[in-house]
């Protein structure tokens, strides 16, 4: 694949790979984001981080070249987790009353949502997203393919063993709850 | 007590329910605009509309929209000469950057084809089996693809899998 690196001023990298992954991506990352924080704010807040490291950053990992899309998800469903313990953990804020009163988020059924959030954290970076796109954007396996370069018989594969293993870790956790 | 069972795709339908557009949008556009004020040396003029909905782009434009394996591919048809078949391509790729399936080369090529980059030709409609062709603004994306490279400092590690196509 076809390396990138630092420029020998800056050391940053290029203006243009910017330009290339947010354009490309926003989309996903936002949804990403969004889907574990269900906040709009914080999910900006989440997007920003991600995009502003990547400009920060000195070289793109292989993993990264690898599949953009999924690794840049990936980035902002662990930044969303973060987010997420940071506040479970934290007792007292100085924040003003008006910051606090962030509205609660509406789900039907909260505990379904948790469960699905800390299972898809099993799941790899490539089958994550492949489960996104199916339900999300409503993708054929050949579409997805294309997507994450693989074959249609490996999205279906993968979307198999993704199902699977995403309800093994709900049953898991809801034995745990009874 | 009878478990209640667990309907995955149920389940997976409702946590992916769409978001609308207008909301994914706003904020894509909010954070590139806190970006800006971030970086603001980083990041100039960029919009967020996609170059194939643009008018009057020109169509080297649509390179951005590239990943990594089909910048590769494409360069690997650029540095043939002629129409070739899918084995001399994926063999050039592979000796470039290892590929474990063929079905990642067949997915560049169909992105790159249904880009303009590149022509197929089938002798036969009933066989999977074509010839591959670059055209001529696939030749002018790959050079678009090496210069980008070239700016990089870094020669050995920049250029990378290129140089050794050329």
């Amino acid at each position: 694949m076809l390396g990138l690196t630092t420029t020998a001023t800056t050391g940053k990298l290029p203006d243009w790979v910017f330009r290339e992954f947010y354009g490309k991506h926003y989309q996903s990352v936002y949804r990403a984001a969004k889907r574990v924080i269900r906040n709009f704010h914080d999910a900006q807040d989440i997007v920003q981080t991600v995009f502003g490291r990547l400009l920060e950053q000195g070289r793109l990992s292989p993993d990264f070249l690898k599949n953009p899309e999924a690794y840049l998800c990936q980035a902002a469903r662990n930044q969303a987790r973060d987010l997420m313990r940071s506040r479970g953990r934290r007792k007292f804020s100085t924040d003003p009353l008006e910051r606090l009163a962030v509205p609660a988020p509406e789900v039907e059924d909260p505990w379904m949502f948790d469960a699905l959030t800390e299972a898809m954290e099993e799941l790899g970076p490539d089958a994550a997203q492949a489960i996104s796109l199916r339900y999300s954007e409503d993708l054929s396996d050949a579409e997805i393919g294309k997507r994450i370069g693989r074959s249609r018989v490996a999205v279906a594969m993968m979307l198999v063993r993704a199902r699977a293993r995403l309800k093994k870790q709900i049953e898991k956790r809801g034995r745990g709850r009874s | 007590m009878k478990r209640k069972k667990i309907n995955i795709d149920d389940m997976l339908r409702r946590y992916f329910a769409p978001l609308p557009r207008e909301e994914v949008e706003a904020a894509g556009a909010e954070v590139l605009k806190r970006l800006r004020e971030e970086f603001p040396d980083r990041i100039e003029a960029f919009s967020l509309v996609p170059p194939t909905e643009r008018k009057g782009e020109e169509p080297d434009e649509l390179m951005i929209w590239l990943g990594p394996r089909d910048v590769l591919v494409l360069n690997v048809l650029d540095s043939l000469a002629e129409e070739s078949m899918f084995k001399e391509i994926f063999e050039r790729v592979n000796a470039v950057a290892p590929v474990r399936h063929m079905a990642t080369v067949y997915v560049a090529l169909e992105r790159l084809e249904e880009l303009g980059y590149i022509r197929t030709r089938k002798e036969d409609q009933s066989r999977p089996k074509g010839y591959y062709q670059i055209t001529e603004s696939g030749r002018r994306a790959a050079a678009k693809t090496r210069r980008r490279a070239a700016e990089l400092p870094d020669e050995a590690e920049a250029r990378g899998d290129l140089e050794g196509l050329i």
